[in-house]
């Protein structure tokens, strides 16, 4: 069921074959990847590019393809930079809905395939239709946000602001 | 109730607010003592705030009783400076409608008094707010504002005039005087004092609005007209079928636009040509200016040359005829300074030589088109162009022309960028303001309506209860967990509040914020 | 016992006592909506009513701290007013008919004059006060300034005498007109009376909240975050549905945004991106929260990675 959904609203739609260009379909991971056979081709390839994107653009290491055939899912594994802790990837297109159920599916994925981590986290990579990525840490719990740089100079400006924008 | 001494030591009471002075807000709590003591700080204070009671000077109270049938509060004893700007008069009596009351009760300027004992405020809110009389939402609005030092009314729609009355163009006939000495004597009526301004229809609130208001509606107006000369050129249409609401507001201006063309025809008479063209497939020659007799026959008078890239420097003897008596003219040979002749080398701007760059690449001259070469005045150019465009469309291949499905161009010369742009887009740019009439019928019973007309209480407002003038804004109350408006409410309340901006006031757990709906123009950069 | 008043499906509490403690012993906020009796005309600092959310309001009530009741002298009773014959509809606290024509403040007048006596008795021992010890230093001025020029008694020095003979006759003198006797604008309801307990767990149009999903879902949440320590405030204003403070807001900035969302709800990609750019700009994190049906709350961080 979740299946036709992400068919028809993954960003590429099936209907537009244009990434079906020979380099990519003809690309090793890309293989690889359709050959776990555990997702459909819109996720597919939705992975194949922030495989890429971690790569090529942000020259990650040890990016590991896995596949999860209870999630439908490829998802990757990697290292920012060396000597980095190993982060788990979720590749999705921009245009899927998922449950906060889901999404504590996603981050149990990283305790069964490495040794116990104190935090669970994962980055979901969203592909936009544009298939420019943006990447944002899902982590199980409450994490802190880092304080404010200049409080005391910060603070005075928005309270005063605020107070010019009372009305407009 | 506070004891006599209780009320007498209120006199001296502290008047200001404290600051909020106790340091910047922490990131963390580390349970420090610095830490505890500036929260017990601040949370005395509140406390000390909170717990204070309203203690006012019997002799600055407003008398006023509640008469829940009516739906007011009844003064009995007269009303303070507040009359300015609120309350009104019924059966002889002066009255205040319950937010009003409410509100000066909360500012402790009325006491409030029901069935023979004293309202608390509490009371007040319970007895004069509520669903039935003055949603407690909508006094949350009301009172956020006044506290800000704005004039807020009830909204009344029927003082707002209906689309039917804008069309008869009523408005015209309320307010031409003004409309005239605006006109006419532009930046004067701003330095009238209110006192001279008075023999117009308006206060001079409404006055020193209209500026802004005029010349933006001006603004408009030419487009609308530039619009609607086009689109006669097209399709007949005339401007009195267009639906814009500023047609009909300034005729005067209008007309001078649309008249302007005839009256200097000849010296408009290409540029007008041009824009046909360019609207359409017009025949250049159904405007032609008829062909005049001249003195001199042109194509004999010979006009040297004296360029770089074809020297003449024989120049021959004019032609006595042509000169005055007195003057003597001869032959003369310049080649002694045609070195003298375009020394100045061309100085262009990075601008001007992008622009250049641009025409040469694709831009073609018609000037060094071989047969235009050969036409030796206008008459003879347009009837080349004229031949050139019928052969055009019988040159225009069957296949692509002749079925329902035909190009979207049509081959010619006038084709800018941006008409292309315009052509081949989907869908139409609308305003907020547009179209209203068809969103009307399925939208009749808009699901909110306007409240308040709120009004700037400033030096420059002279606002009056018996002639507000233009409010400053209106407002549209709703909750913060309603939907948010549709299309066809905003729309409609838009039309209903017509030049005045509208914003939506939303109240969340008694906090107030304000939205609004703005036409918003994506810059267009095409190259024209 | 705190008492919160129900309007319009909004909930109030009128009293400062139980606004501190609401704050101080419960650890909840609520939001001030009322004008602030020292500076009534401007925005920036509120005063009476405390306006609770609904989760506020339940979370009170559940822990036996405060009870909901409703007014019966406002909204309740309008229907009746219009409805029946004037005269019997309304229930005064004195029996005797409304006229017109009489003053409807008998009752209350009678107060303001025994009040005004006391007041006037009051301020004119005060007066006496003042008077007695501005004599006291006239009178050492005199003195002083004899010893350093006695030969002169200037005209000036009659004026001074002015406190010491109004000292003389004060009781007769005195002028205490009554505008200028102080009253009391009370803003709590004196007594309790004329008040019904309202249900939480029956929905009505007074408490609209019963049982609505939204609300329980929230309201799981809200609990759960209360339980741990936080303090929360409604999360509109960025977007969310509690803004989560590691302490009193009045010291601490919000940590962060809470959203919630039933537990197998599917939520569109493209609303968590939005939250959590707006978490980043405002440097907050983005706390996806949610409730099943068991009642156990997940909370889920969100936050933008910084990859660019």
């Amino acid at each position: 069921m979740e299946t036709d959904q992400e068919e028809c609203t993954a960003g590429v739609s099936p209907g537009n074959r244009e990434w079906e260009e020979p380099w990519i379909v003809e690309h090793p991971r890309f293989k690889e990847m359709m050959a776990m056979d555990v997702a459909d081709s819109a996720q597919v390839y939705t992975a194949f590019l922030v495989y890429m994107d971690l790569l090529e653009v942000r020259n990650w290491h040890d990016v590991k393809i896995h596949g999860s055939s209870e999630l439908h899912l490829i998802y990757l594994h990697g290292l920012e930079k060396e000597g980095c802790i190993p982060q788990l990837i979720i590749p999705t297109p921009v245009s899927m809905s998922y449950s906060h159920e889901r999404i504590q599916q996603f981050m149990k994925l990283d305790c069964t395939s490495d040794e116990a981590q104190s935090i669970s986290s994962i980055l979901l990579a969203i592909v936009e239709s544009d298939s420019t990525v943006v990447y944002y840490k899902l982590t199980d719990g409450f994490v802190i946000p880092d304080p404010p740089d200049f409080v005391e100079d910060m603070d005075n400006k928005q309270w005063r602001k605020k107070r010019l924008r009372h009305l407009r | 109730m506070l004891s006599p001494e209780e009320l007498l030591a209120a006199r001296s009471r502290e008047k200001s607010i404290p600051q909020r002075s106790h340091g910047q807000k922490d990131f963390l709590p580390d349970g420090s003592e610095a830490q505890n003591e500036k929260l017990r700080l601040c949370r005395a204070e509140q406390w000390e705030l909170l717990k204070e009671e309203r203690v006012e000077r019997l002799g600055s109270l407003v008398k006023g009783i509640w008469r829940p049938k009516e739906d007011l509060v009844e003064l009995t004893s007269p009303a303070g400076k507040f009359w300015q700007t609120m309350g009104f008069t019924h059966q002889g009596k002066q009255c205040l409608l319950p937010e009003e009351a409410v509100y000066l009760l909360e500012c402790g300027a009325v006491q409030l008094f029901y069935h023979d004992s004293l309202l608390s405020v509490q009371e007040a809110y319970e007895r004069l707010l509520g669903d039935q009389r003055f949603p407690v939402l909508h006094y949350q609005v009301y009172s956020h504002l006044k506290r800000l030092g704005y004039i807020v009314t009830r909204f009344d729609p029927s003082s707002v005039q209906s689309p039917y009355q804008r069309q008869l163009n009523l408005e015209n006939s309320i307010r031409p005087h003004r409309k005239r000495k605006r006109s006419t004597s532009p930046g004067l009526e701003n330095k009238m004092k209110p006192d001279t301004a008075r023999g117009t229809e308006e206060e001079e609130t409404q006055v020193t609005a209209v500026p802004s208001d005029h010349s933006s509606a001006d603004k408009s107006v030419v487009c609308s007209s530039a619009l609607a000369a086009s689109e006669q050129d097209t399709s007949g249409l005339t401007s009195s079928q267009l639906p814009s609401g500023a047609h009909h507001d300034k005729p005067e201006t209008q007309q001078v636009l649309v008249l302007s063309p005839p009256q200097d025809s000849q010296a408009n008479g290409a540029c007008s040509d041009s824009r046909n063209s360019k609207a359409s497939e017009a025949s250049p020659s159904s405007a032609k200016p008829e062909p005049r007799t001249f003195r001199w026959d042109f194509s004999k008078i010979c006009l040297p040359n004296c360029g770089s890239d074809r020297p003449c420097v024989h120049l021959p003897a004019p032609e006595p005829s042509l000169l005055p008596g007195n003057v003597a003219g001869r032959e003369a040979d310049i080649s002694g300074w045609m070195h003298k002749l375009n020394m100045r080398p061309e100085r262009l701007s990075r601008r001007e030589r992008e622009q250049l760059e641009w025409e040469r690449k694709y831009k073609s001259s018609i000037n060094s088109d071989p047969k235009v070469q050969k036409c030796s005045n206008w008459k003879e150019y347009k009837e080349l162009q004229l031949e050139r465009g019928r052969s055009h469309k019988h040159r225009r291949p069957a296949h692509l022309w002749a079925s329902t499905v035909t190009p979207l161009l049509k081959p010619g010369p006038s084709h800018t960028t941006a008409s292309v742009l315009d052509q081949i887009s989907v869908m139409e740019r609308s305003f907020l303001l547009d179209d209203y009439e068809s969103w009307a019928q399925s939208y009749r019973k808009a699901e909110s309506q306007i409240s308040f007309n709120v009004y700037q209480a400033d030096g420059a407002s002279e606002f009056k209860k018996s002639r507000p003038g233009k409010p400053y804004t209106r407002m549209c109350v709703r909750s913060f967990s309603d939907q948010v408006p549709s299309l066809g409410t905003v729309k409609s309340l838009g039309y209903q509040s017509k030049d005045v901006p509208l914003i939506f006031a939303l109240v969340d757990n008694g906090e107030v914020a304000f939205y609004s709906f703005k036409d918003f123009e994506l810059p267009v950069d095409v190259y024209p | 016992m705190i008492l919160i008043h129900l309007l319009e499906g909004k909930a109030f509490v009128w009293k400062a006592d139980d606004v501190q403690m609401i704050r101080e012993q419960h650890g909840l906020v609520g939001n001030l909506v009322g004008a602030l009796v020292r500076k009534p005309r401007q925005n920036s600092r509120l005063g009476l009513p405390l306006q609770l959310m609904p989760e506020e309001v339940r979370l009170l009530v559940e822990i036996g701290a405060a009870v909901l009741v409703r007014g019966l002298s406002g909204e309740g009773k309008i229907h009746k007013e219009v409805a029946l014959e004037p005269e019997s509809a309304e229930s005064s606290p004195s029996p005797n008919d409304v006229n017109d024509e009489q003053p409807e403040t008998e009752a209350y007048d009678k107060y303001l004059n025994e009040s005004y006596k006391e007041q006037r008795k009051l301020a004119l021992e005060d007066k006496r006060r003042t008077l007695e010890s501005l004599a006291d230093r006239i009178a050492e001025g005199r003195s002083r300034r004899k010893r350093q020029r006695s030969d002169q008694e200037d005209a000036t020095e009659s004026s001074f005498q002015g406190p010491i003979k109004e000292l003389q006759n004060l009781e007769e003198t005195f002028q205490f007109p009554k505008e200028a006797m102080m009253v009391h604008l009370p803003t709590a309801h004196p007594s309790c009376g004329d008040t019904e307990e309202v249900d939480m767990c029956q929905a009505s149009v007074h408490w609209p909240y019963a049982g609505q999903k939204e609300h329980e879902v929230r309201y799981k949440v809200f609990k759960s975050l209360w339980q741990k320590g936080y303090f929360l405030t409604s999360g509109s204003k960025f977007g969310g549905d509690f803004l989560v403070y590691p302490g009193d807001p009045m010291r601490f900035h919000a940590h962060f945004i809470a959203i919630c969302f039933p537990y197998k709800e599917e939520i569109p990609l493209s609303d968590i991106v939005t939250a959590g750019r707006l978490g980043t700009n405002v440097k907050k994190t983005v706390l996806l929260c949610s409730a099943d049906e068991g009642g156990e709350v997940t909370f889920t961080s969100l936050q933008w990675s910084g990859l660019q």
